[in-house]
């Protein structure tokens, strides 16, 4: 006789239909099964049990006989529901996804309008009007930094850019007294650094010798963020205002003394408060500085032959 | 299951919502029909059922396989439909009704007259059942599921899945014996 219980066998015997016994009890199992004719019809009863409770289970609901559901209004109500916030939790948040965008979109506009704009819209399209015009006209006092407009920093990047209309001398002061530093090439772009108080010369570094020079406005285009504007537009924030050196001694050619000295009269040995005592350049100022008989730079080429241009300041050399 | 298609799911995507259905959809009205025994309650079971598993497939992690899961979902929905509907005594009632008038004609000719007989009295001796003893049986003999399935999907231990099988089939056998249907003679006088 097996050293297995008959109570011990039969829970065996139930694991087993279970489908939860171990090899070893399986072994053991087998074993008392063997020798125990009251276990083996325990056994044979679970089995007929089992066998029993399929049939009449199957046959209470036969698979092949079950009255078919209603699946498309099943996978349409399934549908329905996921549309109207069924589903993931985050599926009846969907419209948020539109709902930010649009939040964004009207607080970017909001912002628009209430921030004040780094420059007056006014002065950029003068700008954008004049450069031909002021090409032409003389410097004037209306180019003062008196009337600056408001500026807030903002978090675009403003960048004062300058394109010389043709060559310009870039000198070591603001008139033609200095000597000539550097040239800023034609359609070249260049970053000033600084202006004078009266906005008619700005400071560069020389493109080739790398020091500090002055060109005369006139034919420079400024611009900002590719914006043509006038510089006396420029807010001081973008191009802050600079002493002009002081006016070197002039030096008297002997051959030449009188002359010289009457023509390189020093403009503003300092810088004057207001721009009413801005001198206008001789070749600009309607007079007939040299006594030659001829008046002023004139395009059409009878004006003073020494006159380069409207903004050279002295009729008597070229 | 694959998880593209229950991804697609979770997204309201119809093709596969359908797809889900169509594999799933006997197999959850089979369940619901062995614990409501009633097709018109079994059908709306198994949609609710559906429903409610499309509305926690994000909360579905894959530990479990996806039928398993499913499964115990659509139990809870018809022990909820059991409660709410006040239908267990009518169940009772219905289960323990001997004539089964729409079973009869369909018995196979060729069956003895002992093994209809049988067959009756331990539809009757399950009907009996507790709730929990003869969900038990059902997941068992009727879905094939193993001991480990039911324990998933009836959040219980397989220990206790064990216990309830064992205590079903003595509650089963009993009866049968005691109405002269059993399966063998016990032999008296063993140990």
């Amino acid at each position: 006789m097996s050293a297995v219980s008959h109570h011990q066998a039969r829970q065996w015997v139930e694991q087993a239909a279970d489908g939860n016994l171990k090899p070893e009890q399986q072994r053991l199992l087998q074993q008392h099964l063997a020798e125990c004719a009251a276990c083996q019809a325990f056994a044979a009863e679970l089995a007929a049990l089992e066998a029993s409770l399929r049939s009449t289970l199957n046959e209470r609901w036969p698979a092949s006989g079950l009255p078919t559901p209603k699946k498309k209004e099943l996978i349409k109500e399934m549908q329905t529901q996921f549309s109207h916030g069924g589903g993931a939790p985050w599926t009846g948040l969907r419209w948020l996804l539109w709902l930010i965008p649009l939040l964004v979109i009207l607080a970017w506009i909001f912002f628009q309008q209430t921030t004040p704009k780094p420059l007056d819209a006014a002065a950029i399209d003068t700008a954008t009007a004049s450069p031909s015009a002021t090409a032409t006209s003389s410097p004037t006092a209306t180019k003062t930094p008196t009337a600056l407009p408001s500026f807030t920093p903002t978090q675009t990047v403003l960048s004062l850019i300058a394109i010389p209309v043709q060559n310009v001398n870039c000198r070591a002061g603001n008139s033609n007294a200095f000597d000539i530093e550097d040239t800023l090439l034609e359609a070249e772009e260049y970053k000033p650094n600084a202006r004078g108080f009266d906005n008619l010369w700005a400071r560069f570094v020389g493109p080739v010798n790398q020091v500090p020079c002055w060109a005369y406005v006139e034919n420079l285009l400024f611009t900002i963020n590719e914006e043509p504007v006038e510089l006396v537009n420029v807010p001081e924030s973008l191009l802050p205002f600079a002493a002009y050196p002081a006016t070197p001694t002039p030096t008297v050619d002997e051959g030449e003394g009188s002359e010289a000295s009457a023509t390189i009269a020093p403009l503003s040995p300092t810088p004057s408060p207001t721009p009413s005592a801005t001198r206008v350049p001789q070749c600009s100022d309607g007079r007939d500085n040299d006594g030659d008989g001829k008046t002023d730079f004139d395009p059409t080429g009878r004006g003073d032959p020494e006159c380069r241009n409207a903004n050279d300041d002295n009729e008597a050399i070229p | 299951m694959d998880s593209e298609l229950l991804a697609k799911c979770r997204r309201g995507d119809a093709e596969a919502i359908e797809t889900l259905v169509n594999e799933h959809q006997a197999g959850v009205y089979r369940l619901c029909l062995s614990i409501l025994d009633d097709p018109a309650d079994a059908q709306d079971a198994t949609q609710e059922s559906f429903a409610a598993a499309l509305k926690a497939l994000a909360g579905f992690r894959g530990d479990a396989a996806f039928n398993t899961w499913l499964f115990s979902i659509a139990i809870n929905t018809c022990r909820a439909l059991l409660r709410q509907r006040q239908r267990r005594a009518r169940l009772h009632e219905q289960l323990v009704d001997p004539s089964m008038p729409d079973k009869e004609s369909k018995q196979s000719p060729e069956r003895s007259l002992i093994e209809h007989e049988r067959s009756q009295a331990l539809w009757g001796a399950i009907s009996r059942l507790d709730e929990k003893h003869r969900l038990t049986i059902v997941l068992r003999y009727y879905h094939d599921l193993s001991t480990q399935q039911i324990a998933e999907v009836l959040g219980i231990n397989v220990g206790t899945v064990h216990s309830r099988l064992s205590a079903a089939r003595s509650q089963l056998t009993g009866e049968l014996k005691r109405a002269n249907l059993g399966f063998s003679q016990e032999q008296e006088g063993q140990p």
